[in-house]
């Protein structure tokens, strides 16, 4: 027993270790003279991971200097969040940044850090969050789904994850149509989509647009609204809440961001190198494989996204007393 | 259909795509065989590669490291006890003894077949029979998987023989971990004890090597190390027969290795069930339809078949949902389902008609990995029995440095090593009470599903009970779940006598 005790101890020693960094100094106009570690707050292979992933295998050829994703997964992203927030603003540490990381846990009071806490570099894309119903719902537009539901208060139930991009897109729309709907709570996108498709519930609320198309193409689902900007290429038939009539704009971004207070040539230099990437035409081309709508901004337009979404969530939360 | 499959078959066989999925088994064999690195980080850091390569190539690399990594999991559980992949966990049940007994080159070839047959048919029944198994998977409403996942808990009182009551704590000690963090329905955090690192839950994988590998090095340096510690982990016989499967033993495990396969096929088929909880529940049914039930947890060959087959037949199984309708079941397929799309491939009803210059020679090279996963693994076998070796002294230490290594890159944070730290002690208090480790890890994975399915079913049927008893098939698993506590209450009487 003593030894065991002996060896545990050894092993929380060598595992401290892991955790003292390194400390050098260099002039920012240097910059970049090492490799960079992009972090992704999420496990690997997810949406935000692959982005991540093509963003590093194109950016190292602008940069000079290698691209190392590193995945600091868990606590709902904030731990990866947290790290680059905290992190020596050098601009060697950089974060795949997603409302899910910046805006979400923020505004619940969940993070321990704001919103502000990084610098924006600029976005890559936006993904078109969609609702959808099997045909066999007795609606077949948005128009005909808001007098059934009005009809039929907390009767229609949709698919989302609790408190994700996606509910509270849709808890913005329904407030502003003053209807209700019932919500039944999923880990994911998939499992919405499964849900809807099977017709274990009346809407699927999933945040990007790419899940559902394959199944609105072989009609086993039907598109019913969007809630981003401008229609969607791959629903060019869906009309947006905005065209509707109803004042809501909700599209998840994904782009790339820094610590807060990084030296300025860095900050140039990052957000010079990332414009360069979003015209790479190979890099575009991954990207629309994926499904993800591209729509770079540079690092002020960013900015004012994160802005955006940060007054739109806070208000709904407010206002629903979530 | 066979001009399709024969210009499939021409476009298959390159010497690159020969190499890739030669290249992917080996991988996927050797990060499964060892304790603490996992097989979707792996998929993960090989996906970037796979962007420059042509499509086939690229998923016919990440489908043998899928293969490969479920199979290799059960040479560390056999070996070590200590599985290298959570469906993995099933197969230490018997495999360990069976290495305790000197017949580890017997159960690694019984893992060996298993896993080879198991996954050859999933793969047919994949290429053959995928749409047709899909639109059965989307009528598993919430209901339906809620009456599932009570049937696959109840499995864990009949799958611990010796500790029913033991077996049965751990497993509920299980769910009560997976409770911490957000729960589904108002996302409000529970028992994280102000503790951020645990808002996303319990981390998973450095739970996994805690509990079955860090505990397993507390267990053997506890055990007094005489002649200076030099003596091997499991001893090695070197008679024939104890490292060979026989016909007789195979012809005997013919109908379990049948059974899993269904299983494995049906459970992996469901997004989000996976092929842990097939193994667990393959392995009851082997155990309540055996002859010989109380072998079982003693080194039972039918135990490391009825395992090794279900969670190898659940990689095809798991492939269905993804390619028939774009919905992953488990963090592997769902690196895969972004594989496909970085390649223009959109997995979903439309992949068979829009791909079909893709799937096909995908298909094919399935089939052509089963084959080469057979004598990867016979070649590898000779390798992995050398390990064991190794004296303990020389080979535990090693274990637990790739251990704490995994466990910190998983999301590269210390606090995952204390995790795993604490779940290393756990483990080691329950197998020195003889608790039986493997339920609390189906309780855990199970406890995300009960949960979610049950409050899913109860805000569709509007909180009545009632659907869960009028929808055919989940009444068909309730009197399933009724029909097993039964049966084992008699068998248990019987033995009382």
């Amino acid at each position: 027993m003593k030894q065991t005790m002996v060896l545990l101890l050894a092993v929380v020693v060598a595992a401290g270790a892991f955790a003292t960094g390194r400390a050098e100094t260099e002039a920012p106009e240097d910059y970049p003279t090492r490799s960079i570690e992009l972090v992704v707050p999420w496990g690997a292979g997810g949406r935000t991971d692959i982005n991540a992933r093509m963003f590093a295998t194109i950016a190292p050829s602008y940069l000079g200097q290698p691209m190392v994703v590193v995945n600091r997964a868990g606590g709902g992203s904030v731990i990866g969040g947290q790290y680059v927030a905290e992190a020596t603003p050098d601009g060697y540490t950089l974060i795949a940044i997603t409302p899910g990381t910046n805006v979400f846990p923020v505004v619940f009071g969940r993070a321990p850090y704001d919103t502000f806490d990084f610098t924006p570099i600029g976005q890559i894309g936006s993904s078109t969050m969609a609702i959808a119903s099997r045909p066999d719902r007795p609606w077949s537009s948005v128009r005909e789904l808001v007098q059934y539901a009005r009809a039929n208060p907390d009767q229609v139930t949709y698919a989302c994850v609790t408190l994700s991009g996606p509910q509270l897109g849709f808890l913005r729309w329904a407030e502003a149509a003053g209807l209700e709907f019932s919500h039944v709570p999923v880990g994911n996108d998939a499992e919405a989509v499964e849900a809807a498709l099977g017709g274990h519930v009346d809407i699927a609320m999933t945040s990007s647009v790419a899940t559902i198309t394959s199944h609105v193409n072989t009609g086993a689902l039907k598109a019913i609204m969007v809630f981003s900007e401008r229609r969607d290429t791959a629903v060019p038939d869906t009309p947006t809440a905005t065209e509707m009539g109803w004042n809501v704009v909700a599209s998840p971004f994904t782009g790339i961001a820094g610590p807060k207070g990084m030296p300025e040539e860095v900050t140039r230099k990052l957000r010079e190198v990332f414009m360069q990437v979003m015209e790479d035409q190979d890099f575009q081309t991954l990207l629309q494989r994926v499904g993800e709508s591209f729509d770079p901004k540079d690092g002020d337009e960013f900015y004012q996204v994160w802005v955006n979404d940060f007054e739109g969530y806070s208000g709904i939360i407010e206002r629903m007393g979530l | 259909m066979f001009d399709v499959l024969f210009s499939a078959i021409s476009i298959f066989f390159t010497l690159q795509n020969m190499l890739v999925v030669i290249l992917g088994l080996f991988i996927g064999i050797t990060i499964g065989a060892i304790p603490g690195l996992n097989v979707p980080m792996t998929v993960a850091l090989l996906l970037p590669i796979t962007f420059y390569m042509d499509p086939v190539a690229g998923l016919s690399l990440l489908m043998g490291v899928y293969k490969g990594g479920t199979y290799g999991g059960s040479i560390s559980a056999v070996l070590l006890n200590t599985p290298g992949a959570p469906a993995a966990a099933v197969t230490g049940i018997d495999g360990y003894p069976l290495a305790q007994q000197g017949k580890a080159g017997k159960a690694l070839r019984a893992s060996i077949y298993g896993s080879v047959i198991g996954e050859f048919i999933a793969d047919i029944v994949l290429i053959s029979l995928a749409a047709q198994i899909a639109r059965v998977a989307l009528r598993f409403g919430p209901t339906e998987k809620f009456s599932l996942v009570v049937f696959a808990l109840v499995t864990i009182g009949v799958v611990s023989s010796r500790h029913k009551l033991k077996g049965i704590a751990a497993g509920l000690l299980g769910i009560a971990f997976y409770t911490v963090g957000i729960e589904p329905v108002s996302a409000a955090t529970r028992f994280t004890f102000g503790i951020f690192q645990l808002i996303g839950g319990v981390p998973f994988l450095p739970m996994l090597i805690g509990l079955f590998a860090v505990s397993e090095f507390f267990v053997h340096i506890e055990r007094k190390s005489g002649a200076g510690g030099a003596e091997t982990v499991v001893p090695v016989s070197s008679r024939r027969e104890d490292n060979y499967v026989t016909w007789a033993e195979f012809k005997a495990s013919i109908r379990t290795v049948l059974r899993s396969t269904a299983i494995g096929i049906g459970i992996g088929a469901l997004p989000g069930s996976g092929s842990a909880i097939s193994a667990y529940v393959s392995y009851g049914a082997a155990k309540s339809a055996s002859r010989n039930p109380e072998s079982f947890g003693e080194g039972s060959l039918e135990g490391v078949f009825a395992a090794e087959t279900a969670n190898n037949a659940a990689v095809g199984g798991a492939l269905i949902p993804l390619l028939t309708l774009g919905i992953p079941g488990d963090a592997i397929t769902a690196i895969l389902l972004g594989v496909f799309l970085v390649h223009g491939i959109v997995p979903g009803p439309e992949l068979f008609t829009r791909s079909a210059d893709i799937i096909y020679p995908v298909f094919v090279g399935l089939i052509v990995a089963n084959i080469l996963h057979y004598v990867i693994a016979s070649a590898g076998l000779r390798l992995f029995m050398r390990v064991i070796q190794v004296s303990r002294a020389l080979l535990f230490p090693a274990v637990i440095v790739i251990c704490v290594t995994g466990a910190y890159t998983v999301s590269s944070t210390v606090f995952d090593v204390y995790i795993m730290l604490f779940f290393g002690i756990l483990g080691y208090l329950m197998k020195k009470f003889d608790f039986p480790v493997a339920p609390l890890l189906m309780g855990y994975i199970l406890g995300s599903l009960l949960e979610k399915s049950l409050v899913q079913a109860l805000i569709v049927g509007r909180g009545s009970l009632l659907p869960f008893v009028t929808r055919p098939i989940s009444l068909l698993f309730l009197l399933l779940t009724l029909f097993f506590v039964v049966w084992s209450a008699i068998g248990h009487r019987r033995q009382c006598r």
